[in-house]
């Protein structure tokens, strides 16, 4: 198993999830799809939207999932997973 | 005359020395060329001000200019750009901010006011309609500048009259004393505070009643209509939080100055977000003039050791700089902090940067208490940063030290501080990391006025923020240095523009406004059919005058740089942990699209292709 944060720094998000942070368990070689499924089994669809919302940025350790493997990005242990909106400041 | 839509058509002189006043028209053949007031600046600079000048001797000019959609009901065209030699960087010092009183001034009858000179005792300017009075300001000398504002309001026994002033630092020459509207905004960078202190004048006063015409109303109403539609949900967390939102998701991508640009992570992050202020300590919102988001903020502390204090609350910058960077989590001692700058009159981000200097050359024992004062720089002391803020406005003890700026601080503490001095050209590096976004890099080592975040914000397409109509379409990778000298160059143009018009950055370039509807905008007001790439044109053509202003103070590829920290010390951890900036690729490649040659200086067929022949006779290379 590993351990991966998952780290929200959107409003509405936090409000839909109830909190800012968690620590997710998954299998090791797990990758992004694997957290998003696993955000939607345990938090709902509603949950999951609101992550994927138009704009919003997944990045992994600060960087974008775009510029490493995408949602087929692997995981480690001690992973930090944060959902950055758009518009995030000045 | 012959008018154009959004002018007022004349400049207004003053020369303090004399004490006399004159009117000159507006040339509109170089308005449309250069798009407005900011490009004719330019000219005047050079061929005005030339290199023996001393940015704090009376021969240096003070310009106030207006965006040429300042005031005319477009959202958010509401600044005012002051202009002068800077006496921090010794190169083109240039500040814009959302000041009434340039709202007022394009009512009065002048798209400009120019300032020689200097009075022989305190003095202020008042100008209403077609009135101007240079009136004694002795008793508003030594006051701060939001008492100072609204004394002078008194004085006149108008309340309408839209105010700026300096405050005792800018009168003590403060070398990064800014300037501070009656609506609390600050032109904070390049000390022109200072310089309006060295002519000795406290303060401009400016009532007008004259509407200010535009060519086509109804397309104008349209084009407002459509941009408030856009960014009213876009920039709602503009609204809702201010700029100060970003601490948290910018520490989390590596983006955050943390610990005088020594770290990466700052737990106390959460502490000093604009949410965290919107839950605490916020009570209120405030607009700029024709703003319908309103990110500023107006905060109230009723109790703790900074109570009590009700007044205009820190944006993001602020809080980075006097937080984060200081390893400050305490965001009530920010808010006290940000009300003493604004009061004393200095800028908030060379304020912070300059202490985290100071601090981290205590913890490196290169001072000591003996230095200053008797104060422990410590990391994250909230009571030593106020004590330090207090001592720069009055410039009294330490304080006058650092009132200095972080560049000449290290001349004088020796010891090689220079090497903790975060700036470029004497310009204290602003709150977005390099290392995060190379071309923050790029953009802070050639902007025209020092080290500058909103010269460029060409991190903008690297955050996602998308602006297709530059060709720039998708997200691009902040750590790569592929592309982004082309990324800076249209950046800075584009941001030459959105100042050039007077319009908010935040709105026009954050908001998803696709930015062929500023040229709309702009044919809209003035009635000249102008498209996007037009606007981009003379965007380049502001860019390069004031690059040849530069070239004449002296700079060159060597001062195209960052300080070492940058280029030579990893990131110690987050994001960015790790890297460095590589500046020398970019540096050449960007020279090579601007046209500059490899000492930095803008090549003569290049300034002629541009249709700049006027300035060929400031080369002497």
């Amino acid at each position: 198993m590993i351990r991966v944060k998952l780290v929200l720094l959107d409003e509405n998000l936090r409000r839909v999830a109830g909190g800012n942070e968690v620590i997710l368990e998954l299998d090791e070689g797990s990758t992004i799809n694997d957290l998003l499924k696993i955000v939607s089994i345990e938090y709902g669809g509603e949950v999951l939207s609101a992550l994927l919302k138009a704009g919003n940025s997944i990045m992994l350790n600060g960087q974008s999932i775009e510029f490493l493997g995408g949602v087929g990005t692997r995981l480690s242990d001690g992973d930090r997973v944060a959902v950055v909106p758009l518009v995030a400041g000045g | 005359m012959w008018m154009v839509g959004g002018f007022a058509g004349k400049v207004l002189r003053v020369d303090l020395s004399r004490g006399e006043t004159y009117v000159d028209g507006l040339n509109f053949s170089l308005v449309k060329s250069l798009i407005g007031c900011l490009g004719v600046a330019s000219k005047i600079m050079l061929e005005e001000v030339d290199p023996d000048v001393d940015p704090l001797s009376p021969k240096n000019k003070l310009i106030y200019a207006t965006g040429s959609l300042t005031g005319s009901t477009a959202p958010a065209a509401n600044k005012s750009i002051v202009v002068s030699r800077s006496p921090l960087t010794g190169i083109w010092g240039e500040s814009v901010f959302s000041a009434n009183t340039g709202i007022e001034l394009k009512r009065a009858g002048y798209d400009m006011l120019i300032v020689d000179g200097r009075a022989e005792k305190p003095v202020y300017l008042w100008i209403s309609d077609g009135y101007v009075e240079i009136k004694d300001a002795g008793g508003f000398w030594g006051m701060d500048t939001f008492s100072a504002c609204e004394s002078i309001k008194r004085d006149l026994g108008e309340k309408r009259a839209a105010v700026v002033c300096i405050g005792p630092a800018g009168e003590r020459f403060v070398r990064f004393a800014s300037i501070i509207s009656d609506n609390g905004r600050a032109a904070g960078r390049c000390g022109l505070g200072a310089v309006m202190g060295s002519k000795n004048l406290k303060a401009i006063a400016v009532k007008g009643s004259r509407n200010i015409e535009v060519a086509n109303p109804d397309l104008l109403n349209e084009i407002r209509m459509e941009i408030i539609e856009i960014t009213k949900e876009s920039m709602k967390a503009f609204s809702d939080y201010g700029t100060s939102r970003g601490v948290v998701a910018f520490e989390e991508m590596g983006n955050l100055p943390v610990k005088n640009w020594t770290r990466g992570r700052f737990p106390g992050a959460e502490k000093i977000s604009g949410i965290r202020m919107a839950e605490t300590i916020l009570a209120g919102r405030k607009a700029c003039f024709a703003c319908h988001i309103a990110c500023g903020r107006y905060v109230k502390l009723s109790e703790g050791p900074y109570a009590p204090l009700e007044g205009y609350g820190p944006e993001y910058e602020t809080v980075a700089a006097l937080g984060s960077l200081c390893m400050n989590d305490n965001l009530e001692a920010i808010a006290k902090a940000n009300d003493l700058c604004n009061r004393f009159g200095i800028d908030t981000i060379s304020t912070g940067a300059t202490i985290a200097f100071a601090m981290e050359c205590y913890e490196r024992g290169i001072i000591s208490k003996e230095d200053t004062g008797g104060i422990e720089l410590r990391w994250g002391d909230p009571e030593a940063i106020i004590r330090l803020i207090e001592l720069i406005g009055r410039k009294e003890g330490f304080g006058a030290i650092l009132s200095e700026g972080s560049m000449r601080a290290a001349e004088k503490i020796g010891r090689n501080a220079e090497r903790y001095a975060m700036h470029v050209k004497g310009l204290e590096i602003p709150m977005h990391s390099p290392y995060r976004f190379k071309e923050m890099g790029l953009q802070y080592a050639v902007s025209e006025r020092g080290a500058c975040h909103l010269r460029g914000l060409s991190m903008l397409p690297a955050r996602g923020i998308l602006l297709p109509d530059l060709g720039f379409n998708r997200k691009l990778d902040g750590f790569t240095i592929e592309g982004k000298a082309h990324l800076v160059k249209v950046m800075q143009d584009v941001c030459r523009v959105v100042d050039s018009l007077g319009a908010c950055k935040f709105v026009y370039l954050f908001g998803g406004v696709p930015l062929r509807r500023l040229a709309d905008l702009y044919s809209a007001v003035t009635g000249w059919e102008t498209e996007l790439k037009d606007l981009l044109r003379a965007g380049e053509r502001i860019w390069m005058l004031q690059r040849i202003f530069n070239v004449r103070m002296g700079v060159r590829r060597r001062d195209d740089t960052l300080p070492k920290r940058f280029l030579e010390e990893p990131m110690g951890d987050g994001a960015a942990r790790g890297h460095v900036v590589e500046l020398e690729p970019m540096l050449r490649e960007y020279y090579a699209e601007r046209g500059l040659d490899e000492e930095g200086r803008p090549r003569r067929e290049k300034i002629l292709e541009m249709g700049l022949d006027f300035a060929t006779k400031y080369i002497d290379w």
